[in-house]
């Protein structure tokens, strides 16, 4: 799998909580992240948002909403990605702190 | 002990044998909840606080991260927390005036500027990484090669079983990570350990090697049991001519029962690497209380019986990952100064207690060389989380001589750390000043300089004349031919875990969906990194056959038969490494 996995088709979900506590958004990011359908979750109970980045084969966006269901989610933007983008999204010269993307 | 031979080790009956005598247990202190709030109330905070310390710890089952305290109890530190599943306490080090004056010496400033992650670090060690939270950059990247090994050892939950998938990064792949890691901003990885598993059981580790240098590390290490490296010394010398400069090699104690990973086949090892020229050897002993802490003088007497190609001794207090229950807690529990205070008296005090420094000294080291030489190498860890020292061999006199009995290191350090303005702008000075600079640094190193107790037959002050007033540091690697680097690394678990500590990580792993996650949350939380990535990169063990039709998965590993244990015992080469040797330390004396 390893050379194909990065061709693989993400879907990322970036969301508004209306019902969190800097305690439980920890409990349940660590919950989503052990899913192995799930590429990247931050999930922020100071900000009341958070995104996850997930493969729709392993995991359907449905039971994704239900895992988030007690926080109350609400989508606020929906894009497609690749494992292949992820990857390089994530380089460090990518991310230089003061020129990352707001 | 009868060893254990004609299979492949897994170490299970030789640390049964090994446990059945306990010497000393680590009797943990009470504390009621009502004490546990109080302290948390009054602690300090922040890095570097004076003790009772308020810091973030996780919870060993329910993965909590929750408030932790760092406290003073008859000598020791210790840390608790208060967890769903209760209160826990366990020993964080075993010497309150050591952990007095290693954090003197902690660095403060954040040195990483980039990340790899959109995660801010409110839910750290849940958010990493790199997180913009983190401190340190990248000193030492880890790529693992492969789960595939040649051993089975009983307690590994991380090498790929028979049936199960197998992860392998391919060599873009590991180019990537290794690109990934040398980017990061302003300073980037200079070094890397290739491990696994076994990493010499991949066929084209030699171009992992190249790719590496490639990519601009100038310090490769292979993270190995050495055991092919015993058996095929053409291996060996290819692995140093593609520019491996260490074998990051396991060995945890002097007798076939406390090493029973490598006793044998290291004579072996030995003997390929003389010939091969190198690649210097690290031994790494991880550190158990009760099974073989009575070694630790032992193996350093080792290491220098060995100095032609044992570089150091990097020994590994144990780190107890997984469910593990309070009883054995305090029977296997050490940490660094424990490990310091055995070393002590198993060298008759020859290394003591006062001999040893806190990693970050380096960082203040390095901001020096950095301002001479351009290359940056900055260890910036948490106090806590290692130690270090050198020691010198005096063939003269027979004696094993301490950096600090000849040169006082802290008060250099702080010499250097007082002309830090001068220093750093070494680059815009002109000749002339340049020049008078070092001279004056020079001048004051011989003031720090104790002759009478230096090693006969190593010129250190003309090393250091031509360092700092010449520039010319090659010479600096004359140091390792008469001397030992002792280093000390104490990884973390649950019951010890200290987020401030993680936030300070200088040893990372590389993951291939472009993450670089520090070490202590790489191995103790597995089911969101190490295992979990590794799930989602690796081929299943169907793919792997396919594309492999040749391999068999009972080929890779090692059996050790009795005729060559039988063999290794009478032969000349396992007399000339472990019997023949010199007792530098007095200790078969009395």
């Amino acid at each position: 799998m390893t050379g194909t996995v990065l061709k693989k088709g993400l879907m990322r979900l970036d969301l508004k909580f209306g019902n969190i506590t800097p305690e439980n958004a920890q409990i349940k990011q660590y919950e989503l992240e052990k899913d192995t359908g799930i590429w990247r979750v931050f999930i922020n109970g100071y900000a009341k948002n958070g995104f996850v980045v997930f493969d729709e084969e392993v995991l359907s966006k449905g039971r994704l909403m239900e895992m988030l269901g007690d926080l109350a989610p609400e989508i606020k933007s929906v894009k497609r990605l690749t494992v292949a983008d992820l990857v390089e999204e994530s380089m460090s010269w990518n991310r230089i702190l003061g020129k990352m993307k707001p | 002990m009868a060893e254990v031979v004609g299979e492949i080790p897994s170490g299970e009956k030789e640390f049964a044998e090994s446990t059945r005598r306990i010497r000393d247990i680590v009797e943990f202190p009470e504390i009621s909840e009502d004490e546990f709030h109080e302290g948390l109330r009054r602690a300090s905070r922040g890095y570097g606080g004076k003790l009772p310390h308020r810091t973030y710890s996780l919870c060993p089952e329910t993965r909590r991260v929750v408030p932790a305290l760092v406290w003073e109890k008859g000598g020791r530190v210790w840390i608790t927390k208060k967890c769903p599943e209760g209160m826990i306490t366990d020993l964080y080090y075993e010497d309150v005036g050591m952990y007095y004056r290693f954090k003197r010496w902690r660095w403060e400033e954040k040195e990483i500027y980039s990340a790899n992650v959109e995660n801010s670090g409110v839910n750290c060690p849940l958010d990493c990484g790199m997180c913009p939270r983190h401190r340190s950059h990248t000193s030492l990247l880890n790529i693992v090669l492969t789960n595939r090994c040649n051993l089975s050892c009983w307690y590994c939950f991380f090498y790929a079983k028979e049936g199960q998938p197998i992860y392998e990064p391919t060599l873009e792949q590991i180019r990537t990570m290794l690109r990934n890691a040398k980017k990061e901003h302003p300073i980037g990885a200079n070094a890397v350990q290739l491990t696994g598993g076994e990493p010499t059981l991949r066929r084209d580790l030699i171009e992992i090697i190249k790719i590496a240098r490639e990519e601009g590390y100038d310090h490769v290490q292979l993270n190995t049991d050495g055991i092919r490296l015993a058996f095929d010394p053409e291996l060996v010398k290819e692995i140093k001519k593609a520019g491996t400069n260490t074998l990051y090699m396991s060995y945890d104690g002097m007798t076939p029962q406390t090493n029973w990973k490598n006793h044998w086949e290291v004579p072996l090892i030995f003997e390929n690497v003389r010939k091969a020229g190198g690649p210097g050897i690290v031994l790494v002993p991880t550190t158990i209380r009760n099974v073989n802490d009575h070694e630790l003088g032992a193996i350093i007497n080792f290491g220098l019986n060995h100095l032609d190609i044992v570089r150091g001794v990097n020994f590994q207090p144990i780190s107890q990952v997984g469910r593990v229950p309070r009883r054995e807690r305090q029977r296997f529990r050490i940490t660094i100064p424990g490990s310091i205070k055995r070393i002590a008296e198993q060298t008759n005090g020859v290394i003591s207690r006062d001999d040893w420094y806190p990693i970050p000294i380096a960082g203040h080291i390095a901001r020096f060389f950095e301002a001479f030489t351009g290359s940056r190498y900055y260890m910036t860890s948490h106090f806590a989380c290692g130690a270090a020292t050198y020691i010198f061999l005096d063939r003269e006199r027979m004696r094993v001589i301490p950096i600090p009995r000849f040169i006082d290191v802290e008060g250099f350090v702080e010499f250097l750390e007082e002309k830090a303005g001068e220093i750093e702008n070494w680059k815009n000075m002109g000749r002339l000043k340049k020049l008078k600079l070092g001279a004056e640094i020079f001048l004051k190193f011989k003031s720090f300089y104790d002759d009478k107790y230096a090693p006969r037959g190593l010129s250190v002050l003309e090393l250091m004349k031509n360092a700092f007033m010449h520039g010319n540091y090659d010479a600096l690697g004359k140091f390792h031919e008469n001397a030992l680097f002792l280093g000390m690394m104490h990884f973390m678990d649950e019951y010890n875990y200290d987020v401030e500590r993680v936030e300070r990580c200088v040893i990372h792993y590389a993951m291939p969906d472009g993450r670089i996650v520090p070490f202590c949350t790489f191995n103790v939380i597995p089911e969101l990194y190490r295992d979990k990535v590794q799930a989602q990169f690796s081929y299943t063990w169907e793919e792997w056959k396919a594309l492999h039709p040749d391999w068999d998965y009972r080929k890779d590993k090692y059996f050790r038969s009795k005729e060559f244990v039988e063999n290794m015992k009478k032969s000349d080469l396992y007399r000339k490494t472990y019997v023949d040797i010199e007792d530098y330390f007095g200790l078969n004396k009395g």
